[in-house]
This record gives C-alpha cells, sequence and structure tokens, in this order.
C-alpha cells in the first residue's frame, strides 16, 4: 500500500523562504516538491518490498531516482518547460531535505512497524525460510573457518591439499573431506570416465551441500 | 563469462534483507535518538528568526481631501483615486541583517485554476505576437490593441507603495530600500525578457494597450531600463503565483549599506506610509506589512522543528514497544 501526505507538505512550506528572502511558496515550487518527493518515498517502498537484490535491482530502482531527476532538467531547461527554475530551486535549499527526510520516515515507519511485528510474532512459512537460510549460511560459514583451525595432526603430514582423499581416514579430516572444498573444478575437465571415485565422491557431496 | 552463468543460472549474489529483531529495533531507537536533538536544532534556528507583521488594510487616510476616512473606503468609491495612509510601529529588538520587507495579503486565491492559467508565457518572453493566448481572456484584448501582459495574473498585480521611515520625535528619516535581486534569478533570466525594440509604446509594445486595472503601461514601471517592461522586477514576483490564499511576496530589501542601518534594523520607532492603491474589500482580503528576517531553513516556520521532535518520540515510543513484545511474544 503506497500512500502519501501532502498536508504536511503544506505546513512545512507554508511562509517558505530561501535564504535570500524570496518567496518559495508559490504553486510552481510547491508542486514540484510534493512530486518530487513522492517519487522518493515510493521508491522507499519499493526498496522496502524488494527481498533479493541483484545488481540490476540497484540499477532500476537507484537508476529511475536518477532518471526522474535528469527528465526534469531536461524537460524544463532543454525544452524549455513551465516548471523552469521550481525544483532546482527547491532541492538547493536544505529545507527540502528536512522535509523529504521527515516524509520518508513518517510514510515508512507505519509500513515497517506493522511487518516486522507479524514476522516477529507471527512469521510465516516463507518468513521462516528465509531466517533458517540466513542462520544456516551464518553457521556454514562459522564452521568452516573453524574447520580449518582444528586439524592440529594433519598438519604433520599434509603436503598437498589435491590428495586429501588419500588421508581422509585421519582423524580431523572427515569434514574437510565431505564439505566438498578440495573437490576442484580441474577434475572436470578429465571427464566422467577417467577419474570416476573422484567424480563419485564430488556428486554425492555437492548433493549434500 | 562467469557473470553470465550466474545470470542464466540465477545465482547473481544478492543481498536479502530480512526484518530482524536486531536490525529494526535499534533503527527505531537510532531514528528516535536522532530526530529529537534535530528538531530541537531546527526549532530553535526558526525561533531566532525575526519577525514582525503589520495589517494596514484599515489604515486611515492621511490625504487633506478625504476627511479622515479609511482608504480601504476612498478606494471603494473611485479605483484610480489617490490615497495615503500612516501607521506607526515599534520594533523593541533589532533586528539583524538581512531584513527584507514583504507585502503579505489574505483571502487571495493566487491557487485558482483559471486564474493561473490566465497568462501567456510566450508574451512573458518577449516574443512579439498578433494575438495572445485564449486563456488570457477575458483580459486579452480590447478595441484591436492586446492588453500587455495580458491575463488576470498580470491585471491583478498588487500596486501599493511601501515606504518605511525611522522616526525620532518629530523628524523622521526615509530608510533606503532595495528593489533589485527580489525575484528569483532564474525566471529573470530564463522567462522574462522584453520584445525587441527601444520600451516604449512606439518600439516593443506597439499595438499593446496597458492592462485594465493598471494606472501605467508596463514599459512606465520604472525608470530603469533594466527593471521595467516585462523585466520588471515586482511584475516578476507577483507572476509567480502564490500556492496558498495568505501568502506574502518579497516587496523590498533593506539597504544595509547605509549608516545606521548596516548591522540590521534597530530597535526604534518606525512609520509605514502606503500609497494605497490595491483594492481587497470586495473579497474580504487583507493587506500587511511583514518585516523578517531569514535562517537557513527560510522564514520563521516552526513546523519542520516541531514535527521532527514528535516523529523522534514516537519512534522511541515504537522502539520500546516492540522491544516488550519481542521478548514477550518473539517466536525467534
Amino acid at each position: 500500500m503506497y500512500w502519501d501526505k501532502p498536508s504536511e507538505y503544506v505546513r512545512a512550506y507554508y511562509n517558505g523562504m530561501d535564504q535570500g528572502g524570496r518567496s518559495m511558496a508559490d504553486q510552481q515550487t510547491f508542486g514540484s516538491v510534493v512530486a518530487t518527493i513522492l517519487v522518493i518515498v515510493v521508491t522507499m517502498q519499493i526498496c522496502l518490498d524488494t527481498s533479493y537484490w541483484t545488481v540490476f535491482n540497484h540499477i532500476t530502482i537507484w537508476g529511475s531516482l536518477v532518471f526522474y531527476l535528469l527528465l526534469q532538467y531536461f524537460y524544463n531547461y532543454v525544452i524549455g518547460g513551465d516548471y523552469v527554475g521550481a525544483l532546482s530551486k527547491a532541492m538547493g535549499e536544505p529545507m527540502f531535505y528536512f522535509t523529504s527526510l521527515l516524509a520518508i520516515v513518517v510514510l515508512m515507519l507505519p509500513v515497517m512497524a506493522w511487518r516486522f511485528y507479524w514476522v516477529d510474532v507471527r512469521p510465516s512459512l516463507s518468513d521462516k525460510v528465509r531466517f533458517k537460510q540466513r542462520h544456516d549460511a551464518k553457521l556454514a560459514s562459522k564452521r568452516t573457518d573453524r574447520d580449518m583451525l582444528r586439524t592440529p595432526s594433519a598438519r604433520r603430514s599434509r603436503r598437498s591439499i589435491r590428495s586429501g582423499y588419500a588421508f581422509a581416514h585421519q582423524e580431523g579430516f572427515g569434514r574437510l573431506i565431505t564439505s566438498g572444498k578440495i573437490m576442484r573444478p580441474r577434475n572436470a575437465k578429465q571427464g566422467p570416465i577417467s577419474n570416476g571415485r573422484a567424480n563419485n565422491a564430488r556428486s554425492d557431496h555437492g548433493k549434500g551441500q | 563469462s562467469k557473470f553470465k552463468q550466474k545470470f542464466k543460472q540465477q545465482k547473481l549474489p544478492a543481498w536479502q534483507p530480512i526484518l530482524t529483531a536486531d536490525t529494526v529495533l535499534p533503527a527505531f531507537f537510532l531514528i528516535g535518538l536522532l530526530f529529537i536533538p534535530l528538531g530541537a536544532a531546527l526549532l530553535f534556528f526558526s525561533e531566532n528568526v525575526q519577525e514582525f507583521q503589520l495589517d494596514y488594510t484599515n489604515c486611515k487616510s492621511v490625504d487633506s481631501s478625504s476627511n479622515g476616512m479609511k482608504c480601504l473606503d476612498v478606494v471603494k468609491d473611485d479605483i484610480y483615486q489617490v490615497c495615503t495612509c500612516q501607521e506607526s510601529f515599534k520594533l523593541d529588538r533589532t533586528f539583524e541583517k538581512n531584513v527584507y520587507l514583504y507585502y503579505g495579503l489574505d483571502n487571495f486565491y493566487q491557487n485558482h485554476r483559471r486564474y493561473v492559467k490566465s497568462r501567456d508565457d510566450r508574451q512573458l518572453l518577449g516574443k512579439t505576437l498578433s494575438t495572445v493566448s485564449s486563456d488570457c481572456s477575458p483580459f486579452d484584448k480590447t478595441g484591436g490593441k492586446i492588453y500587455a501582459p495580458c491575463g488576470a495574473i498580470a491585471n491583478s498585480m498588487f500596486n501599493d507603495t511601501l515606504k518605511l521611515y525611522r522616526v525620532d520625535g518629530d523628524q523622521k528619516e526615509e530608510i533606503s530600500l532595495i528593489k533589485n535581486g527580489i525575484a528569483w534569478p532564474t525566471d529573470r533570466s530564463i522567462k522574462f525578457k522584453n520584445p525587441p525594440g527601444s520600451l516604449d509604446e512606439a518600439g516593443a509594445f506597439n499595438g499593446t494597450i496597458k492592462p485594465l486595472y493598471w494606472r501605467k503601461p508596463v514599459y512606465e514601471l520604472d525608470t530603469n531600463p533594466n527593471n521595467t517592461g516585462y523585466k520588471n522586477e515586482d511584475l516578476i514576483v507577483w507572476m509567480r503565483t502564490s500556492a496558498f490564499p495568505t501568502f506574502r511576496k518579497l516587496y523590498r530589501k533593506i539597504d544595509h549599506r547605509v549608516e545606521g542601518f548596516k548591522t540590521g534594523l534597530p530597535a526604534d520607532s518606525y512609520m509605514l506610509e502606503v500609497s494605497y492603491n490595491y483594492p481587497v474589500h470586495s473579497f474580504g482580503g487583507r493587506k500587511r506589512m511583514i518585516l523578517s528576517t531569514t535562517s537557513f531553513l527560510g522564514g520563521k516556520n516552526n513546523f519542520l522543528g516541531i514535527a521532527y521532535i514528535t516523529v523522534g518520540a514516537i519512534c522511541l515510543l515504537l522502539g520500546i514497544i516492540f522491544l516488550i513484545i519481542h521478548i514477550k511474544f518473539g517466536k525467534r
């Protein structure tokens, strides 16, 4: 649900002035500011809804904000639109940034609070899955770090990681083998026939991951 | 390439934010703790702006011909009648520079839709036209001549003249005022240009006539050729229609280069002298003179400071409430 509250902009810009005393409470400024803050707030709410941020999400979401500003500039200064100067003047004053920060927080707060409440007190199935995913990822990264250190007996006989399979019976190598870290993609070039055993093991470990 | 492979397999590295208690709760507290002092600072800046308002709608005429009538009534009878009135006032604190002089109007809807449309921006750009935009109607032409400038906005231009005097017993000293730099620089350089030719009826403004309610034609708005015609800054300021029915527009700036006003407007007795031309009785409007300083936020506006404090407090409260809920009922 995306919503907006123009009444607060009214109070903020009432008798608005720039630092040279010139009035900023005119229609074009007010309209440009409300429209721009609306775009920003809706973008923020889209951010809240986006739960999987790849590089493309970043490009399109921030890019659309930048594009809006570029388009404003282009339409007014290059083509000669009616509102020339209104938005650039507004954005040159600190009042604009304070007002938009306030607007963003006021409009995002209820949404965030509402969602947080539901995720915390009554998480849905997808929420629980995401929690578990994150939890597991944290544990997995912690586990492999610790394992690399917890093989003092292996240090004596370790010559090269490549032949770790040969030492699989030795204490401490179990975790290393089962994590699949020593199975390099290098093995794939040899083909499925030549190194049958290693590849079998690899596919097993791949699934166990 | 590796990136392409990851893209096709939907395995691009991604950030997956989720709302956990250990991110949201600190965020609430952080915002609350940031906003409250910020609001207090904004309120402090706003309170430091000094402002003085004087409503002169009902001021009494000092002309011998008017016999102490209110200028409002003088103008009501005859819109072209000259009426001068004076109002005394005192500033109890020194207003630090820079001090600005505004006129304020109440109950004047410059944001009415048909009013806002009633202008021709091409004419104001100085293009020679044979006809003006139909938006200007009924203030577009009369008797074969085009109104310059056309439209209801220009026609209703504020035409009171305000003068300030510093009073010392019987002596009064006129305060020097600056009339340049009151309009937006972008308006002056981009939106308003005079038509080519000499700035008079024979040249640039051939075939035009002064707007219906004006006393002088547009090329006589000022003796300075850089500030007359469509480039007159008072006209430009007026043409920037206000968003609200109660508004103020910058009229003049106090000249702080003059001895005695170098640091500001000192606390003293003053007098406002008005050439009362502008009729506001028909729509129940009021007229004010405003003296104000500015802060980095602009004029006096307590709203932003109060709003920040309120939002900060609510945020803190929400943070505490959710903390309690999380501890008692949270599922993880």
